[in-house]
């Protein structure tokens, strides 16, 4: 469709002449004033996208504080126990109950085979949307670009955080849950930009 | 669902209106939506709501599926921003997606029922008899009683101003056809309105 002209011309000169009824469509208004504000809720659903990144870096930000407030107060605590053992190896030697829970939270971690496969498993994932994360990420300005890879470092940093947290205390819930859910925010930025690039119901040339 | 009556109301004056604002008008608005201000989004809104929702609601006959496709497309521009290239007006741009949307919706099994229930009434309206005195029909009215394929032509091309390959292409039909949809359309409108020399 090229643009619309000042007056309707095709009803004019492809089809019949005109004539009375012509004149008359040709004064109907095309401009037609809903009977309520319809803004509110399209602004609603804009502010949802919009939130939805907001939230998405809120929580990638809130992550990593908590991963780093993790990783501290985990140095804390194991640097009391270690203080606890070295008095109590002075104290006596026969106290084989305390090596045994010092050697098995340092020098074991049950949890590594199942967060290795899960890890392998989201990398995975990841290699097989990246790149059309890339060529979709193509099609914005560069600007958006540049904010959008931004946003993805933050996230990815999130994790990293997170990931050195669990080297530190791999049985801890919330750090297993908190990387999972940054593994399910990278997917979910992925899928937003491909949403961005590929509304539904628009199929015309852009 | 019976059909409501499209409320003839301007947003700016009588037609024909201008055709759309000029890119030129809208560019800057629209470097800044597609950056994400959703306040010059609001701006070109209020600028183009009237378009979009006239086109809507003469292709829908409902205020309701029409206020429902205009929200859709403003949203799903919104979302397409990046990707306006400005080849054509933004207006123009705005009443593809319009188009689109009012498909969509209307290729649901319930408005399917409808077309069929609102297709069957236009087709059996009785012409006016030649000693009929009472007024015609308001033209609004008497298009919003037109079958679906013949009144989508008939806004496109004749109220809107498209022609018939862009309305066919639009409306994902053959020009062929598009230009049956019109002659039908005329014919029904001159008989309902007791306007025979249209046929001529």
């Amino acid at each position: 469709m090229r643009d619309k002209p000042e007056t309707p011309r095709s009803s004019e000169t492809e089809t019949a002449p005109s004539g009375a009824l012509e004149r008359r469509l040709a004064r109907l208004p095309r401009e037609l004033a809903p009977a309520r504000d319809l803004w509110p809720e399209i602004e609603a659903r804009l502010d949802g996208r919009r939130t939805r990144w907001r939230i998405g870096l809120g929580l990638a930000a809130g992550i990593a504080a908590v991963a780093i407030l993790g990783v501290i107060g985990l140095q804390l605590s194991q640097r009391a126990p270690r203080e606890v053992t070295t008095l109590a190896h002075a104290s006596t030697s026969t106290n084989t109950a305390e090596h045994a829970i010092t050697d098995g939270r340092t020098n074991t971690d049950p949890y590594a085979a199942t967060r290795a496969a899960r890890e392998a498993a989201y990398l995975r994932t990841q290699a097989a949307v990246e790149q059309s994360y890339e060529q979709e990420l193509a099609h914005l300005p560069k600007a958006t670009q540049v904010r959008l890879r931004q946003d993805l470092a933050i996230i990815r940093n999130a994790r990293a955080d997170i990931r050195r947290a669990l080297d530190a205390a791999p049985e801890n819930p919330l750090l297993q849950q908190l990387f999972a859910d940054t593994w399910q925010q990278e997917m979910d930025f992925y899928s937003s930009i491909a949403s961005t690039n590929n509304p539904a119901g628009v199929r015309w040339p852009m | 669902m019976p059909h409501e009556s499209v409320a003839v109301t301007s947003t700016r004056g009588s037609a024909p209106g201008p055709a759309g604002f000029a890119l030129g008008r809208d560019a800057s608005l629209l470097r800044a939506a597609a950056r994400g201000d959703v306040a010059a989004f609001e701006a070109l809104y209020r600028e183009h709501v009237g378009g979009v929702y006239g086109l809507c609601l003469r292709l829908t006959r409902q205020r309701e599926a029409a206020e429902d496709c205009t929200q859709e497309t403003f949203v799903a521009a919104w979302r397409s921003l990046g990707d306006f290239a400005g080849r054509s007006s933004l207006s123009t741009w705005l009443h593809r997606i319009a188009v689109n949307q009012v498909l969509s919706r209307q290729a649901g099994l319930a408005a399917r029922l409808e077309r069929l229930v609102s297709d069957t009434a236009a087709e059996q309206m009785p012409e006016r008899p030649a000693n009929d005195l009472t007024p015609p029909l308001d033209l609004e009215r008497a298009v919003e009683q037109l079958p679906d394929g013949a009144r989508h032509v008939l806004v496109l091309v004749g109220i809107y101003g498209y022609s018939h390959d862009e309305a066919a292409e639009a409306l994902g039909i053959a020009t062929g056809t598009c230009r049956a949809h019109l002659f039908r359309a005329r014919r029904l409108l001159g008989e309902h309105m007791g306007l025979a020399e249209e046929l001529s």
